[in-house]
């Protein structure tokens, strides 16, 4: 009996889940081609031609939530160990997001490349005990105008 | 120099897995896993509980009864004389079956038109009125109470509790409880000590010892076929526990015949219930 709510939330949180996830990666996608244009780079500094370049801090923040599925899906494999498929999409989901948003920023401050790019990932309510978390990846980096 | 940003392979980063596909292989696995561990600690607690003696039992129910009033719960004692009867009846049957004599029966007589009887911790046999106004002749009433006095003598309802109660633990220590709250859901269960359901193994090895009682004490096992009779007429309420599911009715039925067929003599003529018996109880509803 007590089963049938923890059904029901794994299955709405499976269906919900599932289809924002192929509409997000749907969008992922069709931004990265479009601001393919706009470069990202780890290195600290841009070559020495480009250091009379004005620079701007360009950032990109993204939050998103874990569905009741992935959580019990995380939490099953909690026992046993391995790979988390189900936090991985998220993850990534999260991570390109952050970029894209960053890229963006750049794009409307009309940098068209980004250095010293960083990413931070947090979860919020860690730590909580059976609480759903949600995931926050934080992209920034340097623009050059 | 030229530099550029590629599209980035897909596969590398996202699982080429359904994620259904893992959850289905997690769940079975998990799930088979603690079915596993489960049986195991059944197995122990079926094993330890029997070196748990009859007297932590009764001052287990001592206790019980002091604190929740389980008669209260089950409905209103009934008639105290008739309660002196079937007292009577048991202990001469507990002889018959020979109980050690540190583990003495008691009987209540309970005031509830239910179809049911059962036994409990610490040799405490529980019958409702709605039983006896079904029974016409002393040999079934003699049935029911053998039966549940074997399980007294088999140490069903410890083991039963022992196995409700590993199961409790286990599972409330898988789900995370914190440890207060396993103490407070345990204490809980104990509670429900009353509402102990015995395997099937239990109530085959009840009948075959009451069948050897009724044969030991009345020298005929004639009438206790009929308690199934009872039990037919009653299959659609599904609280009754010494009714059980239907096929172990069914066998139940079966091994009672089996063994009256073994053993002649059932021609005897069957004990009919005192008169005053008849005149107190409540009078037949159905």
């Amino acid at each position: 009996m007590e089963l049938i709510p923890l059904l029901v939330l794994t299955i709405i949180g499976y269906l919900s889940g599932s289809i924002i996830e192929r509409r997000h990666f749907r969008s992922i996608r069709e931004r990265e081609s479009q601001l393919i244009g706009i470069l990202t780079f780890s290195a600290k500094l841009p070559p020495a031609e480009d250091f009379d370049k004005q620079s701007v801090l360009v950032t990109g923040n993204v939050v998103i939530s874990v569905d009741y599925f992935k959580h019990i899906s995380a939490a099953l494999r909690n026992l046993i160990g391995g790979r988390v498929i189900a936090y991985e999409t998220l993850m990534d989901r999260a991570r390109r997001e952050a970029i894209l948003r960053m890229k963006t920023d750049a794009k409307e401050k009309g940098a068209s490349q980004i250095f010293n790019v960083k990413l931070e990932t947090s979860s919020i309510s860690k730590g909580g005990a059976n609480q759903i978390g949600s995931v926050e990846v934080f992209a920034y980096g340097t623009g050059l105008i | 120099m030229e530099y550029e940003n590629p599209q980035i392979d897909e596969t590398i980063n996202l699982p080429a897995e359904h994620p259904l596909k893992d959850f289905a292989i997690l769940l079975t696995g998990v799930a088979a896993f603690a079915l596993a561990t489960f049986y195991m600690l059944i197995l122990l607690a079926d094993y330890a509980t029997r070196y748990i003696p009859f007297s932590f039992e009764q001052t287990l129910m001592d206790q019980l009864e002091q604190f929740s009033a389980l008669e209260q719960v089950m409905g209103q004692p009934g008639d105290e004389e008739i309660e002196q009867y079937l007292q009577a009846l048991a202990d001469e049957l507990a002889i018959a079956q020979q109980l050690p004599g540190d583990m003495p029966i008691t009987v209540h007589y309970i005031e509830t038109p239910e179809l049911n009887a059962y036994a409990t911790l610490g040799g405490h046999i529980y019958l409702f009125s709605g039983l006896l106004a079904s029974c016409d002749d002393e040999n079934t009433l003699a049935m029911i109470l053998s039966h549940e006095i074997a399980h007294v003598h088999h140490r069903h309802p410890i083991v039963a509790l022992g196995r409700g109660f590993t199961i409790a633990v286990a599972t409330l220590s898988a789900v995370g409880a914190s440890t207060s709250d396993i103490s407070y859901k345990v204490l809980n269960y104990f509670g429900l000590a009353t509402q102990l359901s015995f395997s099937r193994q239990h109530e085959l090895e009840a009948d075959h010892t009451a069948l050897e009682t009724l044969q030991r004490h009345y020298g005929h096992v004639g009438g206790a076929d009929r308690l199934f009779e009872l039990i037919g007429n009653s299959e659609k309420n599904p609280l009754n526990t010494l009714l059980s599911t239907h096929p172990l009715t069914q066998q139940r039925r079966q091994n009672v015949v089996e063994f009256i067929d073994n053993h002649p003599g059932h021609s005897t003529p069957e004990i009919k219930l005192p008169k005053w018996i008849e005149q107190k109880r409540p009078s037949e509803n159905h």
